[in-house]
């Protein structure tokens, strides 16, 4: 996601500690966000939970929908934010999550989840076998087939 | 179209043990997290609407306030309960022990969901604003040639003004130099004449004024009196017109009227509009038995509760002998983020079968207490139908298909 996209001009939460709202206020600017800015995580889903909500009203009457953007940043620096992110994976599938990384807005890819859901692969070793080796096992396969 | 059993859920959120979970006598989730819980709140549907959350307090940790706001922004109207020792959780609506028992927590829900609500005061009903009468763009005032037709035209379309286009006119008539319709003596300025605005048996109030005589006084004020005198009968008639006069309810005259008015509204506005109809179910059975005044009794009680359930600007109305019409016209516009969720018409139904079901009746004797029971059918513009004849007949088949599903119930119709 860079400046120029318009994905975040739909509505947005953006979470950001309390201390750090001028560089939010910053970013909103920057990439032109229609935000509301959250200082918690609880508080943070509440917005998007309520944006939902309000998506679901407008998609009725109007038939379109637009994106709902979760942003964080700074976010490291609060507690749950990892179990907010599942939750609204859980219940909002289609909340976009970002963050600010490195000045620039990018999307929090679950990448867990891919890779929760992946069997794990059956481990092959294939050692090298001698001539003894080889020998004694044909001979056993020999025997088994005689007997 | 969909028939929805509306029995409401509860959400446990945190570790609880299993001989309260499975003792309780609803629908119920688990969930880990008060972010799930939020979640469950946010994205149950009308069918599996969550009543309760139990939060355990170990989940709030330091952060209750902001916890439980959250809980309470994305659905205001669900009952909040933290279980624990916590002693900072005033903002819950009830607090539990850990190990608390299912009858005891059922009992806390109670609590909390019995506590009275507003009783809208009929009184408060700007009729005229309901029926679309005060229409100011027809009342047309010269100020420079007030007569008694200006009267006349204040009283059909802008009678809330009525009082203010009168005294505007005696003033003009008068050249007095200040007048003012009062509630009682004492109020009136200083210096000021003050006689009674009596007609007949019926008092007004009194009307002070400066710059006058006595005798000028008392010709003005019976003037004055027998105008107000008119206006009030005016606004008796109609009531009289538009009410129900056994339950005080609305009657279907204002039903149509007022509706086709909402529906322009919630048009213009873009906002839905939602009107459920009901009846009592076997009310036959209860008149035949007890008599028509437990019949009578039943239809007063109906209405009482409902008058305590419903929201400022919602309407109840009695279009039958047992059958009751009510409009939701919901205030909220689409709502910001930030605001509160408005409590949503279908919890209103549900709670008021509820209620019904639990109603006394002394009339009925002990052993009728608990079995009245209700069936409904809700209609939503602009869902469901587009005009008012469309919502009713609508309203009317969900009433018929809650019936045939075996009473007690209420269909809504809003697709999954």
């Amino acid at each position: 996601m860079n400046e120029t996209n318009d994905n975040l001009s739909s509505r947005c939460v953006v979470l950001v500690p309390l201390e750090r709202i001028d560089a939010a206020h910053h970013v909103a600017q920057r990439f032109k966000l229609n935000a509301t800015f959250e200082h918690h995580p609880a508080l943070a889903m509440a917005e998007i939970c309520l944006l939902h909500q309000q998506e679901n009203s407008v998609k009725a009457w109007n038939g379109g929908s637009t994106e709902l953007n979760l942003v964080l940043i700074h976010a490291t620096e609060m507690h749950n934010v990892q179990i907010m992110i599942d939750s609204i994976r859980k219940y909002l599938p289609h909340v976009l999550i970002s963050e600010l990384r490195d000045g620039r807005i990018e999307r929090i890819e679950n990448h867990g989840a891919i890779v929760d859901a992946l069997e794990e692969p059956p481990i092959i070793h294939s050692e090298p076998v001698d001539a003894d080796e080889l020998s004694m096992l044909l001979d056993q396969t020999q025997q088994e087939v005689e007997e | 179209m969909v028939h929805r059993d509306t029995r409401s859920s509860i959400v446990f959120a945190g570790s609880f043990n299993e001989e309260l979970i499975s003792g309780v006598d609803q629908p119920v989730r688990c969930v880990n997290s008060v972010f799930d819980a939020i979640g469950e709140l946010a994205t149950c549907g009308a069918s599996d609407l969550v009543e309760t959350v139990v939060v355990d307090d170990q989940l709030l940790q330091e952060h209750t306030t902001e916890h439980l706001d959250a809980l309470r922004r994305v659905d205001p109207s669900a009952v909040i309960v933290v279980a624990g020792t916590i002693s900072a959780s005033t903002q819950a609506d009830a607090l539990v022990p850990k190990d608390t028992t299912a009858a005891h927590l059922a009992s806390a829900i109670i609590n909390v969901k019995s506590q009275p609500a507003l009783i809208h005061d009929d009184n408060e009903v700007d009729l005229d604003e309901v029926l679309g009468i005060a229409d100011a763009s027809k009342f047309i005032k010269d100020d420079s040639n007030l007569g008694d037709i200006d009267l006349v035209r204040a009283l059909m379309h802008v009678p809330a003004k009525f009082k203010e286009v009168l005294i505007e006119l005696l003033k003009q008539q008068t050249n007095w130099t200040s007048c003012e319709i009062i509630d009682d003596r004492p109020s009136a300025p200083e210096s000021s004449q003050v006689a009674p605005l009596r007609y007949g048996h019926e008092e007004h109030g009194f009307l002070a004024a400066t710059g006058t005589t006595s005798d000028e006084l008392a010709r003005w004020s019976h003037w004055v009196a027998c105008w107000l005198e008119l206006a009030r009968k005016q606004r008796h008639l109609k009531l009289l017109a538009y009410k129900d006069e056994l339950s005080g309810a609305w009657n279907r005259r204002f039903l149509r009227t007022c509706l086709s008015r909402e529906l322009q509204i919630a048009r213009d506005k873009r906002r839905p509009l939602t009107i459920m109809i009901f009846d009592i179910d076997d009310f036959k059975h209860y008149n035949d038995r007890w008599g028509h005044d437990a019949g009578d009794e039943i239809i007063r009680e109906v209405v009482r509760l409902l008058n305590t359930i419903i929201r400022r600007g919602d309407h109840v109305c009695r279009i039958g002998g047992d059958e009751f019409a009510v409009i939701f016209c919901d205030p909220e516009p689409p709502r910001e983020a930030g605001s509160n969720h408005p409590t949503t018409v279908e919890i209103l139904a549900r709670r008021f079968r509820e209620q019904v079901a639990n109603a006394r009746f002394p009339k009925l004797g002990v052993e009728a207490t608990g079995v009245l029971s209700i069936s409904g059918g809700l209609a939503t513009f602009p869902w469901d139908a587009s005009d008012i004849d469309g919502l009713l007949e609508k309203a009317d088949q969900r009433l018929l298909q809650s019936k045939r599903h075996g009473k007690n119930s209420i269909t809504i119709g809003k697709d999954e």
